[in-house]
């Protein structure tokens, strides 16, 4: 699956889970730009993201994410595994 | 809500949990739990309290408050699955059709995703009377350590 399908994907995700109908996630986008991206709504956007995809992360993946670029990474290669 | 028997939540650890696990409870609200409620949230709004407001808007009589059966969720959830350990981190219901006093009302819930890396599971639940769907939605918890 291609980024751009992936980005595509995650928008109404990041918009639903955030409660911003503006929100598009970019490579670049952290969790201190985003008001509402507190702990809670991490674990339901992780939940949201399995449930999308139809994949599951491991622990140590998601908690040492630092971007989206790299949250978009580890779906790329889930979706392929 | 009319007094529950006093019982301890289940306890279920994170290993126990699996997709598929479903919990089911049968429930009634009664008058005394809309007055306790209306007195609680102070929602003193006519359809949940006036039969000739309810039958004039095509109800047969007052509606049971959706906060009610929120409750309810929070009774399944808290007390049988994920039970004593879980925590809250989203409810999502919608309200299908009226629920009426001393009706009796099944709330169904099934565990449809576990997510191993957030220790968190997602229910999707049903609210029923007999054949009628009362409300429906889905309930994420995450488990706690023990």
């Amino acid at each position: 699956m291609d980024t751009a399908t992936i980005y595509e994907r995650l928008a109404p995700i990041f918009q639903e889970v955030f409660d911003d109908d503006s929100i598009q996630p970019h490579p670049e986008m952290t969790a201190a730009e985003v008001v509402t991206w507190d702990s809670l709504s991490n674990i339901r956007l992780v939940v949201a993201v399995e449930e999308e995809f139809g994949i599951q992360f491991t622990t140590g993946e998601v908690a040492g994410l630092k971007n989206v670029s790299e949250f978009v990474a580890i779906i790329q290669q889930r979706v392929k595994g | 809500m009319s007094e529950q028997p006093k019982i301890m939540a289940k306890v279920i650890e994170w290993n126990d949990l699996k997709v598929g696990m479903t919990a089911s409870i049968p429930f009634v609200i009664s008058q005394a739990d809309m007055d306790v409620f209306r007195n609680l949230s102070g929602d003193r709004s006519r359809i949940h309290h006036d039969a000739a407001f309810a039958r004039d808007n095509g109800f047969e009589q007052p509606v049971v408050y959706g906060a009610l059966t929120v409750a309810r969720l929070s009774h399944l959830v808290g007390m049988h699955l994920p039970g004593d350990l879980g925590l809250a981190t989203s409810w999502k219901i919608d309200f299908n059709n009226p629920l009426y006093v001393d009706e009796q009302a099944v709330m169904d819930a099934e565990i449809t995703h576990v997510s191993e890396s957030t220790h968190t599971v997602k229910l999707r639940f049903r609210v029923s009377v007999g054949d009628k769907l009362i409300a429906s939605g889905t309930a994420g918890s995450k488990l706690l350590d023990q």
